[in-house]
């Protein structure tokens, strides 16, 4: 019993850890926006000559909620506007990347707020002058440690009320400091500051990493039959993906896997060998008691019946307190150390069922050695 | 007298790697209904393992056993346990009891294999067998806690609670002193009185004198199978033996 105790429990956290290192992991990567789809306009093309991505102005507001209503592999799309400008505090100025899009733009960039709020539904809808700020921003305009909520800056001479300051995320991979940057509600920047239908990009998040493709395949000619393109003409759009960070998410996701699924199946070997022996010494320790119940005429298959049931019971109830055992020490685990934890119905069947056909079948096994024995040779077994 | 017992030309022989061992050498004997036969004989002169072969634990290498008018050579495995279930009550030198259950229990174990009695008729037959060796005080004893005579004389109600037609007991008194192998034979002549056959294996000459018959057997055969002419009464030999421990304690 003792067993089949240990050995559920220790795969069921085992498992649990493993799998919630590997969610864990999973998430850090996925902070990264390797679930990001980028659409920019196509490519200017006159007489063959062909300017390069986004030379032609072909994005509308309309792309984006048509990608959203109709492809359901994205969970947020947002349009996005965005100009280098002249901004204007006191005595201060700088000049930035201003980007105007929804209030879902931070949770398709994993963007977090340090201080103050992001715009709401009702600011983009009456497009209200307000914006949320980088910290590069704030040192240059304001001095490194201001506090700018509530502060008001001017972008092209039109007053924002900064209501946000973003959290500090340093450089990106390609030197780009990200942390020098405006965010304000897309109406807000569209209407009031470039007076402008067409869009710099459309952002849209794929609901996980493995939907990417497909969803790109989806968009494709969403997109095509949103902007009435014959079949004959090229693409207007570009749609880009994170492609190496999804590659690396791959990988590790894969070796996560394997990892995984050795530490279930040395576990399972190593509880497996533990009940295997409990029930070996234990049935054939009672390999007298088996010749005297032979001796007074009860029938091999009586006795196997009788041990069949027992080791059926044995297994079922040390299987039982095993899963307890295993979730308590998941738990614990999760408690103290700090450690993500993630317990799955397959680990709890995995090893359930095969701490049982383990028990079960050396349960069985010695006994059917034991009871095809001469009952007189059973009887003198030491 | 029918014979209740009949065996013929009895062999058996045992491989022990390449040595062959005839343990057994050719054995013809009837028993009749209503006998008390003890058999006699040196270690390794065949007797357990004509016992064993008596009480239908092993088969024969040949020859031929029928046991109440059936022949016992064609019995399969299932047969033979249902016949040890139901025709004979065999009692072991080392009690054979199950540890860590209660007297009543293991007395009630053969019946639990007889599907046609149910749990009342089987703790009332259980408890009438314990009374007839003088055991309905300790129903609910367990094994550690009885004397080696007690688990003894529970092993007899065991053998008994079935109604077997021939009673086997292979050195009952083995293990146990001399006064309770007195007790022993008076709970065997008793039931002998009622009718029981039994069959008796044991070394100890004066053990022998309580039977009716003696069987000696030497080298895998009979040698001898005499009438007892000084038969013993076990309940005189044990007020007797009383008596003497008394004075040597007295003196």
């Amino acid at each position: 019993m003792l067993g089949i105790i240990i050995g559920v429990a220790s795969v069921i956290a085992m498992l649990a850890i493993g799998q919630g290192s590997k969610e864990n992991i999973k998430q850090s990567i996925s902070s990264l926006g390797t679930n990001t789809i980028m659409i920019f306009p196509g490519a200017f093309n006159q007489a063959g000559v062909r300017m390069g991505a986004g030379s032609v102005s072909t994005l509308k507001e309309e792309d984006a909620s048509i990608i959203l209503k109709r492809c359901d592999l994205v969970n947020h799309v947002v349009p996005v506007v965005q100009r280098m400008s002249q901004i204007i505090y006191g005595a201060q100025n700088w000049r930035t990347s201003v980007v105007g899009s929804y209030a879902d733009y931070f949770i398709i960039r994993d963007l977090k707020i340090s201080a103050g709020n992001i715009y709401t539904d009702a600011d983009e809808r009456s497009a209200a002058k307000v914006c949320v700020v980088g910290q590069t921003v704030v040192t240059n305009l304001m001095g490194d440690g201001a506090d700018p909520i509530g502060k008001t800056i001017r972008i092209n001479s039109i007053p924002f009320r900064i209501i946000g300051l973003l959290e500090k995320k340093g450089q990106n991979s390609f030197g780009q400091d990200q942390d020098d940057i405006i965010i304000a509600p897309f109406a807000t920047v569209q209407k009031r500051m470039l007076q402008t239908l067409n869009l710099n990009s459309i952002y849209a998040s794929a609901i996980s990493e493995e939907d990417i493709s497909a969803a790109t395949k989806l968009i494709k000619p969403i997109m095509r039959e949103s902007h009435k393109l014959p079949p004959t003409d090229e693409d207007d759009f570009t749609i880009r993906t994170q492609e190496d960070i999804a590659n690396i998410f791959g990988s590790i996701s894969q070796v996560m896997t394997i990892l995984l699924a050795s530490i279930a199946s040395i576990s399972l070997l190593v509880g497996g060998i533990g009940i295997m022996n409990i029930m070996l010494v234990s049935v054939t320790e009672r390999t007298r008691e088996i010749g005297i119940r032979l001796a007074i005429g009860a029938k091999g298959s009586d006795v196997m019946l009788q041990f069949m049931i027992e080791s059926i019971f044995i297994s079922v109830i040390g299987g039982i307190i095993g899963i307890t055992l295993g979730i308590l020490i998941s738990n614990l685990v999760a408690r103290f150390g700090g450690w993500p934890i993630s317990i799955t119905i397959s680990s709890i069947l995995l090893s359930f069922l095969f701490s049982a056909a383990v028990g079960i079948f050396f349960g069985w096994y010695p006994a059917k050695k034991a009871s095809s024995l001469n009952p007189i040779d059973a009887l003198r077994y030491e | 007298m029918s014979s209740l017992i009949a065996v013929k030309d009895l062999v058996k022989i045992y491989y022990m790697g390449d040595v062959e061992v005839h343990a057994l050498r050719g054995v013809s004997l009837n028993i009749n209904k209503g006998a008390y036969l003890a058999i006699m004989g040196a270690s390794g002169s065949g007797k357990s393992t004509f016992m064993n072969i008596l009480g239908c634990l092993d088969l024969a290498t040949s020859g031929e056993y029928m046991l109440d008018g059936v022949n016992v050579n064609t019995y399969n495995k299932n047969e033979l346990a249902a016949l040890r279930n139901k025709k004979i009550g065999f009692i072991f030198q080392s009690f054979n009891i199950l540890p860590r259950t209660s007297a009543i229990e293991n007395v009630e174990l053969p019946l639990l294999y007889n599907a046609v009695i149910n749990a009342k008729e089987r703790r009332e037959k259980a408890f009438n067998a314990l009374k007839s060796v003088g055991l309905e005080n300790r129903i609910y004893s367990l094994p550690n806690q009885l004397s080696g005579g007690q688990q003894q004389r529970v092993a007899i109600a065991r053998a008994l609670v079935n109604d077997p037609v021939v009673i086997m007991a292979d050195e009952p008194t083995g293990n146990l002193d001399s006064k309770t192998s007195y007790e022993i034979m008076e709970i065997f002549q008793h039931l002998n009185c009622q009718g029981s056959t039994i069959v008796m294996v044991t070394h100890e000459p004066d053990i022998a004198q309580f039977a009716q018959s003696n069987v000696i057997f030497r080298d895998g055969k009979i040698i001898a199978d005499q009438l007892v002419e000084h038969k013993k009464n076990a309940t005189e030999e044990l007020k007797k033996l009383i008596e003497n421990t008394q004075e040597i304690v007295s003196q």
